[in-house]
């Protein structure tokens, strides 16, 4: 279909005949969809610049922001950071009348994208494999969970799954992002949303925007939509990146190089709980990358797969772990403090300022007496 | 066409919005208000049955759109005389402007409110998660946002965003800047007007300072900047802060702790003032950092100004902005120098003055305070003051649950375990 595309200003004032409010939007560190929502009057006179905490770039899943983050904390005083949005970028929201939105990267108030976004290190990536003459595209498949209540699965195959779907399909349709197709997972009971081959970077954005599309329309159906990657008796969900046209790349070299960036892609002590990353060849000669988890941040997760392609053909730096199955957050996260080639990808302060969430993250669980202790050890003599 | 009805609201000296409904044929004929109303503190009021005048400004007439037949129109009280009441908090708010207006100035402002939705029946937020910004999540309560945002553009207040704010079920509508008692009004009416749009969906909108231990609080920060003959001068040209507004911002800063009760005018509103709640605790100001009471927000010529982040969302809208207006523009009067600007944490100074961490402090600031008298007027010092200090007695009287969790001996079986 015809997806209006504003090319100025102009042409997106003229669209609040029909449109009220534009959502100017980031994505955060888990690839979760923020901004405001702003009058379309007040978006073209304020040039869609928006300015936000900017600890909301390095929170944690609560949107806590630990002091041990050194890009923001108590001692910056968490400073604005800036989202400017554009008027080519301006799309409606397909499942919401009246409303439109766009992203933009978050920036400093000189206008210089935040190193620890992820969509500043994804870009980083691609401007590192263009210099290397390498040209890739991807498609992403999400997977996530409807649900009636924390303990209600809903079938993926029920009708009710099909018409949540089929609904965003459409509004995700109606706003320009390219659907592969939805369909089912029935062993984790999940369901699946494929965005179409593209741009690294537009696919990874367009995974933000479905993501956040099946949140909506999920609700509007009365139930929840939730990417936590395992649930009891369940095997976990998996998000699938695939690289389409990728450089000669050893598959065992790229799933090491995985294993080690793997609590970015299994960024929760739950996520952790399913299998290490890993890559194989499909017939075409795509690359596809299977275990990365539904909580996992898009941008980041496209940026790591293409790292670790990029990477690949120099072979495996630092040491690769004996036992993938004794792998822990924590664990994880003091590999990725010593990596050595994942700095040069992605950037240094992005795994900087990575690592200390993902040790408060496994500290926290440490620190927690969990259902599972009470159910085993209450009794105990 | 004109509305049939008009509501003539206008706020009480602790800035609760009141109104009288009128045909608005009969709307330039007399209106009395109790003065002990106009008068009245939280749950108490003031004996005495004297009344005085409420004069609708009809420049600030407006057809509500949740009620298209009735306008809303802001009105001042007047005492018998024909002068301007102390009580009436709007007028204490022109009289400072007209201050600047006799310095060659204009104020320019804007509120930043915040707000938890709540279930009307059991007082909980209508989310219990943090999700910051949250744009899906935003969806479910769009219908209340939504319209909010449409009716208040279409009130003629122009709306700069809304979002989700830190705490679960907590909202922030952003207005956009005018001239200073418009920026007021505005932000009367948005609060006025989100109660209703939440209580026409059964939910309940709560600007109370601070109305859970765990949650964040609601503040209120005040974004202002002069302007003459168009041009904002608190602008230095090079991107920085004027020398104007350095002085602005020492006066500022110099009456930030006597004038505190003026922003934070309940028990409650103490709780917010803690550390590391991004409300201040110490008198200071710097570039952009949230730790501190003054923020100086730069770059464009046209965005430069001052936030003062004290307030909070549930005081006297037009009180707390004369008593911030009128210590800004003292520091111009006598050419005030403001200290370096703050970096780093302000929570970790104690070097700086101490703001008010208590309400019988921030009384006691505020009775003492000959400025505030000087600069606001002895009789509305004096009203509000009158106001408040039954919530002393009530405060030292009162024996929350907090006390009784805390301080109660356990009982034998409790003890026994």
């Amino acid at each position: 279909m015809e997806v209006p595309t504003p090319g100025d200003w102009s042409d997106v004032a003229r669209l609040a005949e029909s449109h009220h409010t534009v959502r100017v939007s980031f994505s955060d560190r888990l690839g979760r969809w923020r901004g405001k929502r702003v009058p379309i009057d007040q978006y073209v006179l304020s040039g869609g610049k928006a300015a936000f905490g900017n600890g909301l770039i390095v929170s944690d899943v609560l949107c806590d922001v630990i002091e041990q983050t050194p890009f923001t904390n108590m001692s910056t005083g968490y400073p604005d950071m800036f989202v400017l949005a554009q008027p080519q970028r301006t799309r409606v929201v397909g499942w919401a009348p009246g409303e439109l939105f766009c992203f933009g990267v978050p920036t400093d108030e000189d206008g210089v994208e935040l190193p620890v976004a992820p969509a500043t290190a994804l870009r980083r990536v691609q401007s590192r494999l263009q210099e290397r003459n390498v040209d890739v595209r991807v498609d992403f498949t999400l997977s996530g969970r409807l649900m009636r209540d924390p303990v209600t699965l809903i079938d993926p195959a029920a009708q009710l799954a099909t018409d949540v779907l089929l609904e965003t399909a459409e509004g995700l349709d109606r706003s320009g992002v390219d659907i592969l197709g939805f369909g089912a997972d029935p062993a984790a009971g999940a369901v699946t949303l494929g965005i179409a081959t593209g741009d690294p970077f537009e696919v990874a954005e367009s995974a933000v925007i479905a993501t956040g599309a099946l949140v909506e329309v999920a609700a509007r159906h009365g139930v929840h939509a939730t990417f936590i990657t395992r649930l009891p008796n369940r095997p976990a969900a998996s998000t699938a990146v695939r690289v389409q046209n990728p450089p000669a790349a050893p598959v065992g070299a790229v799933s090491a190089l995985l294993g080690q960036a793997r609590p970015l892609v299994q960024p929760s002590v739950n996520a952790v709980k399913s299998m290490a990353p890993s890559a194989l060849y499909e017939p075409r000669g795509e690359l596809a990358v299977r275990g990365i988890s539904p909580e996992a941040d898009p941008f980041t997760a496209v940026a790591v797969v293409l790292a670790a392609v990029g990477q690949s053909p120099d072979g495996v730096p630092d040491p690769v772990s004996a036992d993938a199955e004794d792998f822990s957050l924590a664990a994880g996260a003091a590999g990725l403090a010593k990596s050595s080639w994942l700095p040069q990808w992605l950037g240094s302060e992005f795994i900087d300022n990575s690592v200390p969430l993902l040790l408060h993250e496994a500290r926290l669980f440490e620190a927690a007496v969990t259902d599972w202790e009470i159910d085993r050890y209450w009794s105990m003599a | 066409m004109t509305a049939e009805w008009s509501e003539i609201v206008w706020t009480d000296i602790v800035g609760r919005a009141r109104s009288v409904r009128r045909p608005t044929r009969h709307l330039h004929e007399p209106i009395y208000v109790p003065r002990s109303l106009a008068a009245s503190g939280f749950g108490t009021t003031v004996d005495g049955g004297e009344v005085l005048e409420l004069r609708p400004d009809s420049v600030t007439a407006v057809v509500n759109p949740l009620e298209p037949s009735t306008q809303i129109v802001i009105g001042d009280l007047y005492e018998p005389s024909g002068r301007p009441s102390p009580l009436c908090s709007r007028s204490a708010l022109r009289g400072v402007l007209d201050r600047a207006v006799n310095h060659g100035f204009e104020l320019n402002a804007a509120v930043e409110l915040e707000c938890y939705l709540v279930d009307a029946q059991t007082r909980k937020p209508v989310y219990d998660v943090t999700d910051c910004y949250g744009i899906p999540r935003g969806d479910q309560y769009e219908p209340i946002f939504r319209t909010l945002r449409n009716d208040l553009v279409a009130m003629g207040i122009s709306i700069e965003a809304s979002n989700l704010e830190y705490s679960g079920g907590q909202f922030e509508v952003n207005i956009r800047y005018s001239e200073a008692l418009r920026a007021a009004d505005n932000g009367l009416l948005l609060r006025l007007l989100t109660g209703r749009v939440a209580q026409a969906v059964g939910l309940h909108a709560t600007f109370m300072a601070k109305p859970w231990t765990e949650q964040a609080g609601s503040g209120m920060h005040i974004h202002q900047s002069l302007w003459r003959d168009g041009t904002n001068v608190f602008a230095d040209g090079a991107g920085g802060l004027s020398a104007l507004g350095r002085s602005y911002t020492a006066g500022l800063l110099r009456h930030m702790a006597e004038f505190a009760l003026l922003g934070s005018s309940t028990v409650n509103s103490y709780h917010r003032r803690s550390e590391g709640s991004f409300a201040p605790t110490v008198a200071c100001w710097g570039s952009d950092n949230r730790t501190l009471a003054i923020r100086s927000i730069t770059g464009s010529a046209a965005a430069t100004r001052i936030e003062q982040r004290d307030a909070a969302a549930d005081c006297n809208i037009h009180l707390a902005m004369a008593g911030q207006f009128a210590a800004g523009l003292s520091g111009i009067d006598e050419q005030l120098e403001a200290p370096p600007a703050m970096i780093g944490n302000a929570y970790k100074r104690t070097d700086l003055e101490r703001l008010p961490r208590t309400f019988l402090e921030s009384y006691e600031a505020l009775q003492d305070s000959a400025a505030a008298r000087e600069l606001l007027g002895v009789q509305t010092v004096e009203a509000y003051l009158r106001a408040l200090e039954p919530e002393i007695e009530a405060l030292l009287g009162s024996c929350p649950q907090w006390e009784r969790d805390r301080y109660m001996e356990p009982t034998p079986a409790t003890a026994s375990g």
